[in-house]
């Protein structure tokens, strides 16, 4: 799905990541760790197309992603960016179904199948009936839920997601990982920002520790997810704890 | 509260509403004015008949088409400002092709131009700015792209204070028509190249209307949906300059128009500007239009400029509307 070559990010003078080379393939999702500022959201942004590299390729489906026309980026990948922004007035149901707007002709009214897959994105989350709510009214969390909901309308093979479940309290956070665990099961890619590396144990095949001074660690949940590496990413010392076969991590 | 979400019946009926609302205006504008004419007597033959089609064809006609032109494009310009901006409260004034415009007209009044001067040098003082304003943050790629804003308020703080400067030097005699022009008037304008603008700029703010309502929600997500956004942005930049430019020439600076027609009908019809965009078209038309006809008539024989008229009965609607919507 998305391949980076030689990837390197910086911030202003600061190198935040150099020659970060990965392959993120179908039915994959990766979490990516790391301190805050470490580059995890400008990494995103990167892969999105927003901002540029400061040096490396992006393919995107076997085509550098600056050569992918914009609408044809869109029905491949989804953003889901840190921060969402509202200037106007919007409906929950009306913000959803902008995700449907890579499909639309130039001047086409959504359909009533655009309306039944957003609904049912909605629904997904636990949002059926907020769908006629003014998203100012809607509290922190439930608006995160909402621009979850918006990039699963665009139905795109791969998400690229900014901590999609910051502020969701704890049943809406498994709700939310339970969703993404079966779009990944059939086949969505899925790279993915977060501050829970259980949240890796729980749902990720891979991790991207972003150590935030150039260097990263990328591979298999099983081998680069360990107490050690996370230890060092996080300059805290954490604890992995078992518990009925499952691994938990711990800040000590 | 937001209102449902938009439906093809609903649009047709809205903008067929609001169309009929303005040819009611248009037709009570011909009937009234400082010499009272039924109407009907135009239908009359012989002398009678012929003088009223005179005054109807000739003075109510003209100046009729130009105020549902200028109220057109004011409030096209309002609406496409705001999305640009991404802020409701933005008005088709507040990044400097206005100011632009009436420091080139009050120049040619100053120097004794003609009418036809005075318009040309407005429609230049505008394209001026609107170049500045391009060339100075035509550039900006930053995430925010906040420079066209701060540079389009700077540059209409410098404007103003250039058309300050030249009416603190005018001669008394000038002085008049100069304020006059500041305050809006429709008397003479022109109407036919902004009737033809106003069609044009129309055609193209309805066919951006989809990719324009992911635009104001946030510039990272209009780019994840697969829009160019810088691009998109200074295109959007260009037609609300280029109708404001047209209808300050046309009429001068009048104001509230372009604020308020959007605006209240945001809060009545809801966000989509494929509704909001035409449904604003003809909402500054009729209600430029009827503030015009009330300019005329309420101290007749003597005219008000039309923006002052505009300002003293929008202001007080608009914030009834405000309360009215607030409260619930």
């Amino acid at each position: 799905m998305l391949v980076t070559e030689s990837l390197s990010l910086a911030r202003g003078a600061r190198c935040l990541l150099t020659n970060l080379s990965i392959t993120i393939r179908a039915g994959e999702c990766w979490l990516v760790l790391g301190e805050n500022g470490c580059g995890k959201s400008t990494l995103l942004a990167t892969l999105a197309g927003w901002q540029l590299p400061a040096a490396g390729r992006i393919m995107l489906a076997g085509r550098p992603l600056d050569q992918t026309p914009r609408r044809e980026r869109a029905r491949q990948m989804a953003w889901l960016a840190q921060q969402d922004e509202q200037a106007f007035p919007q409906t929950v149901l009306e913000r959803v179904l902008t995700g449907r707007f890579p499909y639309l002709a130039r001047w086409q009214w959504e359909s009533e199948a655009d309306v039944a897959l957003a609904r049912a994105q909605l629904a997904r989350l636990d949002l059926a009936g907020l769908a006629g709510r003014d998203l100012a009214a809607l509290s922190g969390g439930e608006r995160r839920r909402v621009g979850l909901a918006t990039v699963l309308a665009q139905e795109a093979p791969l998400l690229l997601l900014d901590e999609p479940l910051s502020q969701l309290d704890v049943r809406h956070q498994q709700q939310a990982l339970q969703v993404l665990q079966d779009c990944v099961a059939q086949g969505t890619a899925v790279l993915m920002v977060s501050h829970d590396p259980n949240h890796a144990v729980q749902i990720a095949s891979h991790v991207l520790l972003l150590f935030g001074d150039g260097r990263y660690l990328a591979g298999p949940v099983g081998d680069v997810l360990t107490a050690a590496h996370l230890g060092e990413l996080y300059r805290h010392p954490v604890r992995e704890l078992q518990d009925g076969g499952r691994r938990w991590f711990m800040p000590t | 509260m937001a209102a449902e979400r938009l439906q093809r019946g609903r649009f047709g009926l809205v903008l067929a509403g609001l169309l009929l609302l303005v040819l009611l205006a248009i037709l009570l504008s011909l009937a009234i004015g400082s010499s009272s004419l039924p109407l009907g007597e135009v239908l009359h033959s012989g002398e009678a008949g012929q003088a009223a089609r005179d005054v109807i064809i000739n003075l109510r006609l003209p100046r009729t088409l130009a105020a549902v032109a200028v109220g057109g494009l004011l409030a096209l310009a309002g609406c496409l400002q705001q999305v640009l901006l991404r802020n409701p409260l933005a008005d088709p004034y507040i990044l400097g092709t206005s100011g632009g415009a009436s420091v080139g007209a009050l120049l040619a009044m100053l120097l004794g131009g003609s009418v036809l001067l005075v318009n040309l040098a407005a429609g230049a003082g505008a394209l001026a700015t609107i170049l500045i304003v391009f060339w100075l943050a035509g550039s900006d790629h930053s995430a925010t792209q906040a420079r066209l804003l701060l540079t389009g308020v700077a540059l209409a703080a410098f404007c103003g204070a250039l058309s300050s400067l030249l009416l603190s030097i005018a001669p008394d005699g000038l002085l008049r028509g100069m304020v006059f022009w500041l305050l809006g008037d429709l008397s003479g304008a022109g109407w036919q190249l902004a009737l033809i603008g106003l069609a044009v700029f129309l055609v193209l703010g309805f066919l951006l209307a989809p990719a324009l309502n992911i635009l104001g929600i946030g510039l990272q997500h209009s780019h994840s949906l697969g829009l160019n956004v810088h691009t998109l942005r200074w295109v959007v930049y260009v037609l609300a300059a280029l109708a404001c430019a047209l209808a300050v020439t046309t009429a001068g600076m009048i104001g509230f128009v372009g604020l308020i027609v959007p605006h209240a009908l945001r809060l009545l019809l809801g966000q989509d500007l494929r509704l909001l965009l035409p449904a604003s078209v003809l909402g500054g038309g009729l209600v430029l239009l009827l503030a015009d006809v009330l300019a005329r008539t309420l101290l007749a024989p003597q005219q008000l400029p039309v923006g002052v008229v505009m300002g003293l009965l929008g202001v007080p609607v608009f914030l009834w509307l405000l309360q009215q919507k607030g409260g619930r």
